[in-house]
């Protein structure tokens, strides 16, 4: 069963890290286009944080493609486009704490095998004592262009 | 008189939950690693069964014993203890399901799964939709087939030309006067289990559990408010279904007095193994835990 935990005391925005771990989640296959999201008004009261909190997350996810939302069903992992593979690279990878998503930001499958890579890297990570941030610094280092 | 039976038909299962909401309360503070969180939590899901049974039987002996109560026509006091029970019974679980702890401390998880009352009933809710519909449909079934004087039934045998040659009647049968209270009685008991499971289904998650583990607990909750409203609803439908048999029997109608009889036993021997079922808890992972995610129905 698919979950997310928030930490209230941390400087991240509990909205964004909300909206962080659902990108994440879809990126490695966790959430699939069409699973639904439990209505805001749920999540939060689940999570025990106000509900324009979780609006909010939501709101962010549907600009950047994610999720939609539908009037009778709720709000639902979208579909990914059928431009996949253009070599466009996501938003959420630019972001301090996001989540690489692949191109336009939502992956639904693992063709080249790059979410078992990305999981086999976190395993060595942690077996070497690496802290989740240290991971994520790595990655984003990775990410940066080359400067020599 | 009037007053003695409204003291007890409303103050007898407000002091019970009353009790109930003492009995469930956390002493001792909260519990402090994963293990005590998933026995605390059983605990309590037990205590709240526990206490809610408790009260349906009180509730329904207090009515159903004339020596206590006795109020309106014959009969109607004891057609009603059932659903009276149903309702004392789905109340007190509705007030338990308001006693777990709320989300606290700095660290929070939550399924990203929807919750429903339909997931969380799983089978036993369109069972006891539908032995809830049965039993309306044959309340008023017997209602419109009832005899003018409200309390028999009557077959009357008429000769080739017409002519009425006698008339069979027997009684009791259940009439208006008895069916219509069941059937308000009735309606209150289903409005008030799905308002128990839609506490059940709206609880936040208990801290410390796991999101399967969280699951496992809220399918036990549901399962028992439906199982516990499943037997009284059904040991109701019995009684009703019984009465009107004998009275059928005694006319003369073999069919309708055979089909009433077998529906009587299958409802309770039926309603009896379901709420049977629904007394062992569920665990983490089970065959009938709620998807991982519930996909969007085709927008219309």
């Amino acid at each position: 069963m698919t979950a997310l935990q928030v930490d209230l005391a941390s400087p991240v925005p509990v909205y964004e890290q909300i909206r962080s771990q659902v990108s994440a989640l879809v990126a490695v296959g966790g959430l699939r286009p069409g699973d639904r999201l439990p209505a805001s008004r749920d999540l939060a009261r689940d999570l025990g944080i106000a509900v324009g909190t979780v609006q909010r997350a939501y709101r962010e996810l549907e600009a950047s493609g994610v999720v939609t939302s539908r009037r009778r069903v709720g709000t639902v992992i979208a579909e990914p486009p059928a431009t996949a593979g253009s070599g466009e690279v996501s938003g959420d990878a630019a972001r301090p704490g996001g989540v690489s998503q692949g191109p336009a930001g939502k992956p639904a499958s693992d063709p080249s095998g790059l979410v078992g890579e990305a999981r086999a890297l976190v395993a060595r990570a942690r077996e070497q004592g690496l802290s989740d941030e240290a991971v994520l610094a790595l990655v984003r280092g990775a990410l940066l262009p080359e400067s020599r | 008189m009037h007053a003695v039976v409204l003291v007890i038909v409303l103050g007898l299962p407000a002091l019970l939950i009353t009790l109930i909401v003492l009995l469930v309360t956390n002493q001792g503070g909260p519990p402090r690693d994963h293990e005590a969180t998933v026995v605390a939590a059983r605990r309590h899901e037990t205590r709240i069964s526990a206490a809610a049974a408790a009260a349906s039987v009180c509730s329904a002996l207090a009515l159903g014993n004339p020596a206590v109560v006795t109020w309106g026509p014959p009969g109607v006091l004891l057609g009603l203890a059932p659903f009276v029970a149903a309702l004392t019974f789905c109340l007190a679980r509705l007030s338990g399901e308001t006693r777990w702890p709320r989300p606290t401390g700095e660290v929070r998880s939550a399924p990203l799964v929807r919750r429903s009352v339909r997931d969380q009933g799983g089978w036993r809710l369109p069972l006891f939709v539908g032995t809830a519909v049965g039993l309306a449909v044959a309340l008023v079934v017997f209602g419109l087939t009832a005899a003018d004087d409200g309390r028999s039934v009557e077959r009357v045998v008429t000769s080739a030309g017409g002519v009425v040659v006698e008339t069979h009647a027997a009684g009791p049968y259940p009439d208006w006067e008895l069916g219509g209270p069941a059937l308000v009685a009735l309606l209150l008991v289903v409005g008030t289990t799905v308002l128990a499971l839609r506490a059940v289904t709206r609880r936040p998650p208990i801290g410390l559990l796991s999101p399967a583990q969280d699951d496992a607990i809220r399918r036990t909750s549901a399962a028992r408010v439906l199982g516990g409203a499943q037997a009284w609803v059904g040991l109701g439908a019995a009684g009703y279904l019984a009465f009107a048999a004998g009275a059928l029997l005694r006319v003369d109608e073999l069919a309708g007095g055979l089909a009433c009889l077998l529906l009587a036993v299958v409802a309770f021997v039926g309603s009896l193994v379901v709420a049977t079922t629904a007394l062992t808890s569920r665990r983490a992972g089970a065959a009938d835990g709620v998807p991982r995610t519930a996909p969007a129905e085709p927008s219309a």
